[in-house]
């Protein structure tokens, strides 16, 4: 029709034209630790240019040992942080103005694991044994559990891998479900072999990752904070939908950090992280903090006397779901 | 011929299949033996080479763990100050090539009450040696392997594998010693002496194992992370565990379990990264735990051996085949002498008995079956030689028997009623032989002043000796009987001519009987003959009683009586010879006299010679039920019917002279003249008849209606049988017509009814017309 062919030339002219960009605000956001399955949300909101459709230029930085995910985000090196939310409300208590926008795992996956052969069946074995555990916030949950049950084991600082455990060197030691439990089943431990304890199943179900900020960067542009936020439930959400396709993102950025990966090792981790991430019967939660699982690891923080008060949970968590 | 290969294809089959089951099993234990034989080589040989290879890494790694060693003494008991400690870590350095780097790491605030961290760490860089501090918040070294497991484990340890970023992702590991103080009087942990130890050696020494063209050595470390292995891909990143996970092999992840924990085997496994089938062998590293595996291929391995295989198979498949084509050969040999002798016994049971029989070579069972089958042959072409002359001259004597037998017959006679002119009476014979030929007769003749002689003879046997002497009884009674004699003389003369010149002892009986047809004296005598019946009208038939004279033609010099008796009009005699009353059926029973009478008896009056021979032939039909005649049957029945008196009595139909007419009136006439007349005259009688009823029908009353009338049989007419056909018409001679018709016409141009006189006069023996009393009356004879 040649009456509307001009119309199409300039709309496909008005395309063409250099459109002013939208400002994508740029922001860096630090991963706990190394690249892995754990965080595949995050990188696969990334590769999939969830971030950048929320109008966010997010770059990810990976953390590591030897990484301390708040000070980074105390002195302002980045905007956005994970880290447990033992870690959270004890920095908070601290006085780091840090604000919780989003819970990703649910359900705790800390557990402690002993050969089977060691003669450990039931947590109160584990008196009087050697027991490594990871320090900081990881020794929330073992300490509160000893002291629960009335027992003294033989605490070894665990280090970055288990073969201090693998060698003998110790009974027990710290593990995540999603992480090390498997790397014991890698190194040739069959699990009729292992005898676990989940602290999520010993009435310490600590929620764990969750995405913080300064209490400035959400003052300053909640908006920001929520695109994160979405992009990020989103990244998971796909994640979950396409695992193929997220060991894929995940595998190829774990190369590219050389960080030692394997398929088998990253499936694991991934099917874990969905349990934990979206446990049965809390599929629609993704993303939200449970008020009663707060309240929980704040009154055992406090009892432990690790922190001097604990704020209320409105106050601690900004929930800036989309 | 397809039963012939078949023996011969199932010995070869058998033969064959022996051979192959027997090829088959040497080949399969060949290959079984020399495979287990390889396998055992193979695996002797993996763990040579193996052991080669462990002990070349194990001698580098021990010699390095001594080391640290020496330098740790030093630390527990000499000074421990900053220079002491890089002097010596220098002089560790120079004089152990292999190690990268070496480090002393304090427990914290050991070194210096100060210091949290203290840990000099020297390394090669280049050429030269350069120094650092290790330790700082972001490396908090007392976390790390190599100094939190020797510290926890009290000894010295090697640590699992890891790249160094900064020496150039070099592969690494690390001998990591602890070293104890005095400190107060206790023994007290200070720190661990380190030595780096770069990998690429012990690389390029597993890298250097040659097995086969694609097989490979690997390494794994304690928790079967790879540490070596042609895919690069695989170190640090897969352990063993991980390969069999994603592959699901339970068995992989076993022998993983067994090598981590120092075992070594040599197993059969698929390799989980291609899928590849092979054998591994694998042993420990004993200083560090770490362990070496060997895979060989499995094709590769047994390419030998199933080349090899194929080979011998190959040469067995060849010899087999030549087997079978030598099979073949000889059985071919065998098979086609008897194929083609089979080919010509086929021909000569066909019939060509001169069919050539193959000629056979060798001297064997084959060619013994040749001789006998052409021997055979010969015999058989005797035989049939022989069969065939006798079956022709016996086939020769036949036709001249038949011959015989229709001239016997012939000279009977046969014509019925013989003598149409005399009415007065009626005769019937009948003789059916045994054989061909036989002995009985009869014969009739007329004689002067109006005598009837009539005779019935049998000669004693049968077939051709009783035929001719039959003949010359019959001959010979003939010419006496025409002399006019009495029966009694004729027969004594006849037994005198035959007796004299009878060298065969052959005789005849004969029942001789001359009727005066005017008066029906009948003047007879028998010689030995069967008494005849006699069934006088309206009373029972009985047997006529003879004297009981001699046979005929036996002794010379014999007198006959002569008997007589008069026959009244209507009386029959009937003769008959012993066929009749002899004649037997299935169960050997006779029919008899008993039965005869009986049945003559049961005959309704009134029956003509012929219909009384035919009921007793009948009789005697179902008396013997299709049994073998066993002698001649005769008969003859004389029935006299007087002078004037017409034994069948006139009859006449009178009918309209319509069309619809014809058809009964057809039907009369023939059942009249088929008493008299042969059933041969008849198809003329009805021609004739029709001709001229349709005639009368057409011509005898153009005014309207009328009748016509048939009358027959008329007596006094000539020939056997006469009728009438008379029409209350106007004169019409249909005789007299003119010319006779010209066939050659079409049918519708010939006149009408010219064609029907023609056929009238043709047909009829004597036609006449007659105008009596204003009646047309047409007389028609015929016989």
């Amino acid at each position: 029709m040649p009456k509307t062919r001009p119309a199409l030339c300039l709309l496909l002219l008005l395309t063409l034209l250099p459109v002013p960009a939208r400002a994508e605000k740029q922001a860096v956001l630090l991963l706990q630790w190394l690249p892995q399955a754990q965080f595949a949300g995050f990188y696969v909101a990334r590769d999939k240019g969830f971030y950048r459709e929320a109008g966010v230029d997010l770059t990810i930085r990976a953390g590591g040992p030897d990484i301390l995910a708040s000070r980074e985000l105390a002195r302002g090196a980045v905007e956005f942080a994970t880290m447990f939310l033992a870690t959270g409300i004890q920095r908070r208590s601290e006085g780091m103005p840090l604000v919780h926008l989003a819970q990703l795992v649910q359900r705790s996956a800390l557990m402690l694991v002993a050969r089977r052969d060691s003669g450990i069946r039931e947590p109160k074995d584990l008196d009087g044994r050697r027991v490594s555990l990871w320090d900081n916030e990881f020794q929330l949950q073992p300490m509160a559990l000893f002291q629960r049950l009335g027992i003294v084991p033989d605490v070894v600082p665990q280090g970055f891998s288990l073969n201090l455990f693998l060698r003998g060197g110790v009974a027990a030691a710290s593990a995540m479900w999603y992480n090390e439990y498997h790397t014991l089943l890698s190194a040739g431990i069959d699990a009729d072999e292992l005898t676990v304890f989940f602290f999520a199943d010993m009435g310490l179900n600590f929620p764990e990752d969750g995405i913080y900020c300064l209490e400035r960067t959400w003052e300053q542009d909640p908006d920001l904070c929520r695109a994160v936020v979405g992009a990020t439930l989103k990244g998971w959400r796909y994640a979950f939908d396409h695992p193929d396709e997220a060991l894929e993102i995940v595998l190829a950025q774990m190369r590219e950090a050389r960080v030692p990966a394997n398929r088998a090792h990253q499936k694991w981790m991934l099917a874990r992280m969905r349990d934990i991430i979206l446990p049965p019967g809390r599929e629609d939660r993704l993303g939200r903090l449970d008020r009663l699982d707060y309240q929980r690891t704040a009154s055992v923080l406090l009892e432990r006397g690790l922190i001097p008060f604990a704020l209320t949970y409105e106050r601690f968590t900004r929930e800036a779901l989309p | 011929m397809r039963r012939l290969r078949g023996v011969f294809l199932r010995l070869t089959l058998l033969v064959l299949l022996g051979a192959a089951a027997v090829l088959g099993g040497v080949s399969a234990y060949g290959y079984m033996v020399s495979r287990n034989m390889l396998l055992d080589k193979v695996e002797e040989n993996a763990r040579n080479q193996a052991q080669a290879t462990v002990n070349r890494i194990e001698s580098v790694l021990a010699g390095l763990q001594k080391v640290p060693w020496s330098a740790a003494y030093a630390l527990e008991n000499g000074p421990v100050s900053a220079e002491e400690i890089r002097k010596l870590c220098r002089r560790l350095l120079t004089d152990t090539p292999e190690v990268y780097g070496t480090a002393v790491a304090f427990e914290p605030y050991s070194f210096d009450s100060k210091q949290l961290y203290y840990s000099p760490y020297l390394y090669r860089h280049g050429g030269e040696i350069r120094e650092t501090m290790l330790g700082g918040a972001n490396y908090r070294y007392f976390y790390q392997d190599w100094y939190l497991l020797p510290h926890e484990l009290g000894k010295p340890v090697w640590t699992e594998p890891y790249f160094d970023e900064g020496g150039g992702n070099i592969l690494m590991t690390t001998y990591a010693v602890p070293f104890y103080r005095e400190d107060h009087g206790e023994r007290r942990f200070a720190g661990v002496v380190t030595v780096d130890v770069s990998l690429e050696w012990l690389r390029r020494i597993i890298s250097e194992v040659r097995v086969l063209q694609t097989g490979f050595a690997f390494l794994v470390s304690g928790s079967g992370v790879y540490v070596s292995h042609p895919d690069m891909r695989l170190v640090l990143n897969e352990t063993i565990f991980t390969q069999a996970e994603m592959a699901g092999d339970q068995q992989i992840r076993e022998i993983g379990r067994d090598m981590i924990r120092g075992g070594t085997r040599f197993v059969a496994v698929t390799a989980p990264s291609t899928g590849r089938e092979g054998f591994l062998f694998y042993a420990p590293l004993p200083s560090n735990g770490w362990s070496l595996g060997v895979f060989y291929p499995r094709d590769e391995l047994l390419a030998d051996v199933n080349r090899m295989t194929l080979v011998a198979g190959g040469m067995g498949l060849l010899g087999f085949l030549a087997l079978a084509a030598m099979a073949a050969a000889i059985g071919r040999s065998i098979a086609r002498p008897l194929r083609r002798l089979s080919v010509a016994a086929g021909e000569i049971a066909a019939g060509r008995l001169d069919a050539a029989l193959p000629e056979v070579q060798s001297d064997d069972e084959v060619r013994d079956l040749t001789l006998a089958f052409g021997h055979m042959t010969a015999s058989l072409k005797d035989y049939i030689r022989n069969l065939t002359s006798t079956t022709a001259a016996k086939e020769r004597i036949e036709s001249e028997l038949r011959i015989a037998h229709d001239i016997q017959m012939g000279i009977l006679p046969k014509t019925f009623p013989p003598f149409p002119d005399h009415p007065q009476f009626d005769l019937y014979a009948s003789i059916v032989p045994a054989r061909e030929v036989g002995g009985d007769f009869y014969d009739f003749s007329l004689l002067a002043g109006e005598r009837f002689c009539f005779v019935v003879g049998d000669v004693s046997g049968k077939g051709v000796p009783a035929a001719f002497f039959m003949a010359v009884a019959k001959t010979l009674l003939k010419a006496v009987a025409a002399q006019g004699l009495e029966p009694g003389e004729l027969l004594a003369r006849v037994n005198e001519d035959l007796s004299t010149e009878n060298d065969s002892c052959m005789f005849v009986t004969v029942f001789c009987g001359i009727l005066d047809i005017a008066g029906g004296e009948v003047a007879w005598a028998s010689a030995g003959h069967n008494p005849p019946v006699l069934a006088r009208a309206g009373a029972a038939p009985e047997y006529l009683p003879t004297h009981r004279e001699p046979v005929a033609g036996a002794m010379p010099g014999l007198a006959y009586t002569t008997e007589r008796f008069t026959m009244a009009p209507g009386d029959t005699l009937f003769l008959y010879t012993d066929g009749v009353t002899e004649a037997m059926n299935a169960e050997g029973g006779l029919f008899g006299e008993d039965r005869l009478l009986e049945r003559l008896a049961s005959l309704p009056a009134g029956n003509t010679a012929r219909e009384m021979i035919e009921a007793v032939g009948a009789a005697i039909g179902a008396f013997t039920g299709g049994a073998e005649q066993s002698d001649d049957i005769t008969m003859l029945a004389l029935r006299f019917q007087g002078q004037g008196g017409v034994a069948t009595p006139t009859r006449s139909l009178r009918l309209p002279a319509r069309l619809e007419s014809l058809e009964p009136l057809r039907l009369f006439v023939d059942a009249e003249a088929a008493r008299i007349l042969d059933p041969a005259l008849l198809p003329k009688v009805e021609l004739a008849l029709e001709e001229a009823l349709v005639n009368v029908f057409g011509y005898a009353y153009p005014d309207g209606a009328g009748d016509v009338e048939v009358a027959c049989p008329l007596p006094g007419e000539p020939g056997a049988f006469a009728l009438s056909i008379t029409d209350w018409g106007g004169p019409y001679d249909p005789l007299t017509q003119t010319a006779a018709p010209d066939l050659d016409a079409g049918l519708d141009e010939r006149s009408p009814g010219g064609l029907g006189v023609f056929f009238i006069k043709t047909v009829a023996s004597h036609a006449r017309y007659e105008r009596r009393d204003g009646v047309n009356v047409l007389i028609l004879s015929f016989g």
